[in-house]
């Protein structure tokens, strides 16, 4: 038997949940590593942008809060855009059924739910395994996510502003990754579609999250106009 | 500062809740409304995706195929590569076109 490199073989025995959580959290680190190091660099407390990312825990509303706060805004009114931003949670929450069993597991739950791991749960149509996956992914992310603050907010300006390309382009991959195998047949591929047409062209005029709102008109297209049958669950 | 993290923390959680309890009902729905909510996330997933590329509604060519190339790898060759794969083609455009 030919020895392979240690590391690829311990990574090709964890589990696909481990996996994916792993890959996730490294890039929600380093996205979050710019956001800690953007928020010291204006102004705020170490402890301040690691509480940002432990409390709330959904990136592009702290980046858009934060570049309110910095351009003049009240704290209110940033947190009020920062919360037009992650409208979509509500949508992602929906997509991921009733998988939750009792208001306790829903509210402890709750704080998991981001685009990451809901994307990620809900390539599984069994309850039991979307709902394994969601917790290993959202607990890795949200560890990953926090950690990476505070790095970047300790290292401070040191992060240098180039890799800023290079993590836009790792995560439109890691969503276009988990959108990949979700295109089975012309009817997701045309959802998927749609929903690219509406959220691109929503963009010109809306501030981000609402496009994203808008998109999911894009679900609700085919099931209005397709005649009645039984539905099969992906 | 402190206020703007507290106001949000407190927003996105209520927003987290309500869509977790709105699930609840999904599974009594009628069948149109479960079809919706199966494509649900193909659409959401879509719209995230083509919202990261072109920021402002303005698409960044290395961003694009950046997505196109994670979207058809994801269906190969698992998440991780295809993720890589992605984010090294995105990496190349820009190189080419500095």
């Amino acid at each position: 038997m030919r020895r392979g490199a240690p590391g690829l073989g311990m990574l090709s025995a964890m589990s696909p949940d481990l996996r994916l959580a792993l890959g996730s959290s490294a890039g929600a680190a380093t996205y979050s590593a710019v956001f800690g190091a953007l928020a010291v660099r204006t102004g705020w407390p170490v402890w301040l942008a690691v509480l940002a990312s432990l409390a709330i825990h959904a990136g592009g509303s702290q980046f858009a809060g934060l570049t309110a706060l910095a351009s003049g805004a009240p704290p209110v009114a940033a947190a009020a855009v920062g919360g037009l931003v992650n409208l979509r949670l509500v949508a992602f929450g929906i997509a991921m059924g009733d998988v939750f069993r009792g208001w306790r597991q829903r509210l402890l739950a709750a704080h998991l739910v981001s685009d990451e791991s809901v994307a990620a749960a809900v390539s599984h149509p069994d309850p039991v395994r979307r709902q394994r996956t969601f917790t290993v992914v959202g607990l890795f992310l949200f560890i990953g996510w926090t950690g990476g603050t505070l790095v970047g907010a300790t290292l401070g300006a040191a992060l240098p502003t180039s890799m800023r390309s290079i993590l836009d382009a790792t995560a439109v991959s890691a969503f276009a990754a988990l959108l990949g195998p979700m295109v089975r047949t012309w009817r997701t591929g045309a959802v998927a579609l749609v929903g690219c047409v509406i959220a691109g062209t929503a963009l010109l005029w809306l501030p981000a999250g609402l496009p994203v709102l808008l998109a999911a008109v894009a679900a609700a297209i085919p099931a209005v106009f397709s005649p009645r049958k039984e539905v099969q669950h992906q | 500062m402190t206020t703007f993290v507290l106001t949000l923390a407190a927003l996105t959680y209520a927003l987290r809740v309500a869509g977790l309890t709105l699930a609840v009902g999904a599974g009594r729905m009628p069948d149109r409304w479960s079809e919706a909510t199966t494509l649900l996330p193909v659409a959401l997933l879509a719209a995230v995706a083509i919202t990261q590329a072109a920021p402002g509604g303005r698409p960044q060519p290395p961003l694009i195929i950046a997505a196109l190339v994670a979207a058809v790898a994801g269906r190969r060759i698992g998440f991780l590569p295809a993720v890589v794969a992605g984010t090294l083609a995105a990496a190349v455009v820009m190189s080419i076109s500095l």
